[in-house]
């Protein structure tokens, strides 16, 4: 717990300079701040003896003083906002980057929301925590060590008196602490889970409005709803104890100085204005005090930001590239699977004991039922996912010892549900290739089937796609996609049902396309379109993660076996398909 | 269609708001006053906390002058341990005070909250369509968060802090007129001051705002997109120098609204420190008249401190309330929002007998997109007709029609003879079913999800609705069976098994209509055939509205009906439509292949749709 909050501070570290400045800073101002009650004292001094000659240039001087305490101390703040804001953003950039190296398996299994909520709300509550808290907090510590050094100067005996109760407050804080960390944890969680309920109200609400089933989600969002009220309360009752102790134990601190140094004054061991001196720089106490109970009320939130964004942090990606990996250059596109098993979860592979091979320019088409694998199987060629057992071999090297980045550049990935980002369609096309040439683009689009739609919009290329495409159809998302990865031009293209979104006269049109494009080149299509199979020189048929059937298209229809009995089936499609499935005999467990 | 929150659609920055403040302020106090007794406790417990702060440094100013000057241990003992109990009173009291402004924060917000939902339900499909997500999350999170702290924590401070000022007035008068005097002559500079940097700041601080947002926009679309810029590894470079921008930018915002903050202390401490130099010189003098005692001036000295903290926090407050009070009349706006389609007062229930739908020259439009005019159409009880056409011929609009998730501008549609309208919603969407394009999913097991087609029905119910359906090698394909955990957005199960789940769940309503907006991703073979089978027996003997994306379905319908920009252009069955060599045939050709050639296509590697 605490540790999170000092690897914050470690950040922060790196400005040490400043740091160290603005310490100075704070030192000076805090110093300014005391000077102050010397002047009074010595004013009270001097009215106690009717001395009015004091009077002015006292006053002066504490007009003097408090202004340029006022100086520094913005000057401080400043500044130390300015390192607060550095760290925040550091730790920002450093979350970021990490972000782009989890592999996909991590994004499988988290919820976009919940990382949002860490990058925007987390940071900010860790902003507000080393900005203002922290710097409230070295205030207090230092003025109330100053005050506290004063006042031992003042007179030492006293002074122990009135400390004899700070451990009383020490004691407090930690066994709060140890009671509220987890509570804010909870809280944290309810509150992350109360957000995405909303979320998926407003993604589900025509669906439920239709059925009219909108009061069983009402269930859901009450029962969230009464768990975040829940939770909250119970952080809130522990703070409503904890924050007023420590004006408690100021006032107790103070009662302590009354009645021993009163009594100090009335035996005439102590003089009345030594003891109005006292009094004064002790109420200087009351507020560092205040800061030090403020402090650990933030903290206690600040250090589940500071986990949860850790979290992410220390999490390690599960496809790491090797410290010695090499680049791959000039790839031929041989691709070989090498006995490669997988599972998302280890102990329930999809794919089993996978070998099969791939020569250079050849395209393969993989078909199998729901839950065969075939989407996962190409998902192990770019490595997003690293198998089980066994490997995967591109020009006769392991994909494991290649730059992750290199790799990426020679395999290009269509996939099926597609993204598009904020911006133009060019913007879009060209996401992986910046620098491409008008000309590349063009050509890139042409091959997707979708230049002449984009020719025929009165901005062209220009044309801004609303966030995450949606006025575009699927069918145009999926051209636009399938353009934005052959502008790479790379050696090995995976395309992962390219055209399952497409109408028949698209699909045609991008069949067509394709065709041309993948001269060449390797490619792997995952799909169940005729049309689509007819490109590939090469057939896979998977089934329960295992390779049954391999061939062209005419050594497979006369193999007679499960891909000729489904090929006619599809196509007697004007009955009903009953039983097909059976008379195929696949997609049994 | 003139809506009071169509303005949220155009996406308004936080700011000022446009009513008038106090009546937004005393519509939420009201909403507070709901708790009337904690209000009170909390009220009772402030003031007495208050009243003994305010009286704790005269205690403290008897220690000293009659205690400890005066050298009397009676009167020093005696006040010594009323300020003790004083002490422990404010204690004691400040955590009563504490927690019941926790309590009604959390309980205005937890309202506001169930409110906000209340209302949601009975909006219509309209509202949301065409309000972004986005507004609508704020209002039940940010907004609502705004609202809740500045409502009840900031307010009741801002009493308070008023009233702290006025006792400790009351105080100071009571000791001294002459010094109360010169402790209030710097208060105007105060307060202008204070303004002044205040709105700077705020001026500032909506840049950040306006910057955060950026922030939060790049980084939702590059975290969504992860594993897109995970394939174009050159892209994460170019991202990644995005976010930097923003990321700086965000920072410099800060520093130049902290500046401005900063500011204040300066500023402030000046005339504090004008103000207890006054105090001490001109109070020094009247002590040495005799006009005042030592304990007054020192007691002065924290009453000074007792006064400043309030008008500063006071001014802060104001500026906090601005934004927040513009959040508040946000979500007063949000729960004052009518929906257009409404149950009338005298609505009754319908038991659909035949399923008739007629459409009854309707005319719709959305906003100004005019989708029909004089639109008829009559489908036979039982009938299953497919309605085809190019995007925008107003496939979609007809089924929103009939489920009246929209009431046209003129006609009517008629169910069984019966006016929708008349008809009261719930009793009508019982008896309908839609099955939409793409299915949607709950953060629940498959088995829940399925549940929402019909919220009472038992396990064993579902089950054999899966059965009947044929769907159960889909559901022995799930890792878990019907106990498996649908992932945000089903992106855990495919397409087939999304599919599943939305077949089900419509079959278990047994309902008398249903529209299937037939869904464009297609699944392979072995998947599709067995979704087939299952959609021919959800369908059969109930009237249906077949949208056709991918005519896939088409030949299960007993009509197909070909809209063009909002008319009929071709009707009759499939067979008709072939044989007409229309629009229909074209666009039938194209999907599946000219049926004669079927054959030939399997011995050229050429063949093309």
């Amino acid at each position: 717990m605490a540790s999170v909050i000092l690897r914050v501070y470690r950040y922060m570290a790196r400005d040490w300079k400043t740091l160290t400045l603005t310490i100075a800073l704070l030192l000076t101002s805090i110093a300014l701040a005391m000077m102050i009650p010397w002047y009074v004292r010595d004013l009270l001094n001097s009215i106690m003896v009717f001395d009015v000659s004091r009077l002015l240039p006292s006053s002066l001087m504490i007009v003097i003083l408090t202004f340029l305490e006022g100086v520094v101390a913005f000057l401080d703040r400043y500044l130390f906002e300015m390192i607060a804001q550095k760290t925040i953003y550091r730790l920002r950039l450093d979350l970021y980057r990490h972000l782009h190296e989890l592999s996909y398996g991590f994004y499988d299994r988290v919820d976009v929301g919940e990382i949002i909520v860490r990058i925007t709300n987390d940071m900010d509550t860790l902003n507000g925590f080393i900005s203002f808290a922290t710097m409230q907090f070295l205030n207090a510590i230092f003025s109330a060590v100053i005050a506290l050094s004063i006042l031992l100067s003042l007179n030492v005996e006293l002074t122990l008196v009135a400390a004899t109760l700070l451990p009383l407050l020490i004691l407090i804080r930690t066994l709060f602490d140890r009671k509220i960390f987890p509570i804010a944890e909870k809280s944290w969680r309810a509150m992350s889970q109360f957000n995405s309920t909303i979320q998926e109200y407003t993604s589900t609400v025509k669906i439920l409005k239709a059925l009219g089933v909108e009061d069983v989600f009402g269930r859901t969002y009450r029962s969230r709803l009464s768990n975040l009220y829940d939770l909250n309360m119970k952080f809130e009752r522990y703070m409503s104890i904890s924050w007023p102790a420590v004006g408690l134990v100021a006032s107790l601190i103070q009662i302590t100085v009354y009645l021993y140094g009163g009594s100090k004054v009335i035996s005439g061991a102590l003089s009345v204005g030594d003891i109005v001196a006292f009094l004064l720089y002790l109420s200087m106490l009351n507020w560092p005090l205040m800061g030090i109970g403020f402090f650990f009320m933030n903290y206690q939130r600040a250090s589940v930001s500071a986990s949860k964004i850790f979290e992410i942090l220390d999490r390690e990606p599960e496809v790491k590239e090797q410290p010695n990996a090499v680049e791959l250059k000039d790839a031929r596109g041989h691709v070989q699977f090498d006995n490669v098993t997988f599972g998302y979860d280890q102990n329930k592979p999809i794919l089993m004991n996978l070998s099969f091979e791939v020569k250079p320019g050849e395209k393969v088409a993989i078909i199998g039922p729901t839950g065969s694998g075939k989407s996962t199987l190409i998902k192990l060629i770019p490595r997003f996912y690293d198998p089980t057992s066994g490997r995967i071999l591109i020009d006769s090297v392991d994909v494991r010892s290649v730059m992750v980045k290199s790799l990426r550049k020679n395999v290009g990935i269509v996939h099926q549900d597609v993204m598009l980002f904020a911006g133009t369609i060019k913007d879009n096309i060209t996401y992986g290739k910046s620098s491409a040439s008008m000309s590349e683009i063009i050509e890139a689009a042409k091959a997707a089937g979708i230049h002449d739609f984009i020719a025929s919009l009165p901005k062209g290329y220009d044309t801004d796609v609303a966030e995450r495409g949606v006025t575009l159809s699927g069918g145009q998302r999926q051209r636009i996609a399938i353009a934005r990865t052959l502008i790479l031009n790379p050696k090995i293209l995976i395309l992962d049902d390219p055209t399952s979104n497409l109408d028949a006269e698209t699909e045609a049109t991008v069949v067509e396309a394709l065709r041309k494009l993948i001269d060449g080149r390797t490619v792997f299509i995952v799909t169940q379109r005729l049309s689509t199979l007819k490109l590939a020189d090469k057939i896979l048929v998977l089934d329960n993660g295992r390779i049954v059937e391999e061939g062209t298209h005419e050594e497979l229809m006369k193999m007679g076996g499960v891909y000729a009995k489904l090929y006619n089936a599809q196509f007697a499609h004007q009955e009903p398909l009953v039983g097909s499935v059976e008379k195929v005999g696949l997609g049994n467990r | 269609m003139g809506w009071v929150i169509g303005r949220y659609a155009r996406g308004e920055a936080e700011g000022k708001p446009k009513g008038s403040p106090v009546k937004i302020m005393a519509r939420l106090l009201k909403l507070v006053w709901k708790y009337k007794v904690r209000v009170i406790i909390f009220v009772a417990a402030a003031a007495a906390a208050l009243g003994l702060s305010v009286i704790a440094p005269y205690i403290g100013k008897r220690v000293v002058d009659e205690g400890i000057v005066a050298k009397d241990i009676n009167a020093l003992t005696y006040y010594s341990i009323i300020f003790m109990v004083i002490a422990v009173c404010i204690w004691a009291l400040s955590t009563i005070r504490g927690y019941s402004v926790a309590w009604l924060t959390q309980k205005l917000l937890y309202d506001l909250r169930s409110e906000l939902f209340a209302h949601s339900m009975g909006l219509d499909y309209a509202f949301f369509s065409s309000t972004s997500a986005g507004q609508v999350i704020s209002r039940f999170t940010s907004d609502v968060n705004a609202v809740g702290q500045t409502a009840t924590t900031g307010f009741i401070d801002a009493v308070f802090n008023t009233l702290t000022i006025v006792g400790a007035l009351i105080a100071m008068l009571s000791l001294n007129f002459k010094l109360t005097l010169v402790t209030l002559s710097l208060v105007p500079l105060i307060v202008v001051s204070v303004i002044f940097l205040a709105r700077r700041s705020y001026r500032a601080y909506r840049n950040v705002r306006a910057k955060v947002g950026e922030l939060t926009t790049n980084i939702e679309q590059t975290v969504s997109g992860m594993r897109v810029s995970q394939s174009f590894s050159e892209r994460d470079r170019e991202n990644l120098r995005r976010f930097e921008r923003v990321s700086y930018e965000t920072m410099r915002a800060n520093l130049r609204a902290t500046l401005v903050m900063a500011l204040t202390r300066p500023v402030l401490s000046i005339i504090r420190a004008a103000t207890v130099a006054l105090l001490v010189f001109y109070g020094g003098n009247l002590v040495v008249s005799g006009e005042a005692t030592i304990g007054t001036l020192i007691a002065f000295y924290s009453y000074v401190e007792m006064f400043f903290n309030p008008v500063i926090t006071l001014t802060v407050y104001y500026n906090m309330l601005q934004s927040a009070l513009a959040a508040a009349e946000r979500v007063f706006e949000y729960l004052e929002a009518k929906p257009s389609v409404k149950e009338q007062p005298n609505a009754t229930d319908l038991e659909i007998e035949k399923g008739e739908i007629i459409i009854e020259n309707v005319s719709f439009s959305y906003s100004e997109a005019k989708v029909f005019e004089n639109f008829n159409l009559k489908v036979k009880p039982g009938e299953i007709l497919a309605v085809v056409g190019p995007t925008g011929a107003g496939k979609t609009t007809l089924a929103n029609l009939i489920l009246r998730l929209y009431d046209p501008q003129k006609g009517c549609v008629l169910v069984d003879g019966v006016d929708i309208k008349t008809v009261k919603l719930r009793s009508l969407r019982s008896q309908m079913a839609l099955v939409p394009q793409e299915p949607v999913l709950f953060r629940d097991t498959v088995l829940e999800n399925i549940r929402y087609g019909k919220p009472e029905a038992k396990d064993d119910e579902i089950r054999d609705v899966i059965h009947e359906l044929g769907l159960d090698p889909l559901i022995e394909s799930l890792p878990e069976g019907l106990n498996t955990m649908v992932s945000e957005g089903g992106g855990n199960l495919s397409v087939g098994q999304r599919q599943l789940i939305n077949i089900a769940r419509t079959l278990l309503r047994r309902p008398k209509i249903i529209i299937l907006d037939e869904a464009t991703s297609s699944v392979d073979p072995y998947t599709e055939s067995i979704l087939q089978e299952a959609l021919k027996r959800l369908l059969a003997g109930r009237t249906c509205i077949i949208i056709a994306h991918r005519l896939s379905t088409t030949f299960l319908a007993d009509r197909v009906i070909v809209l063009d920009q909002g008319k009929i252009v071709e009707e009759g069955t499939h067979e008709e439509l072939l044989r007409l060599g229309g629009l229909y045939a074209k666009l039938y050709e194209l999907q599946i292949g000219k049926p004669m050639e079927a054959e030939m296509l399997s011995a050229s590697p050429a063949g093309t749709a």
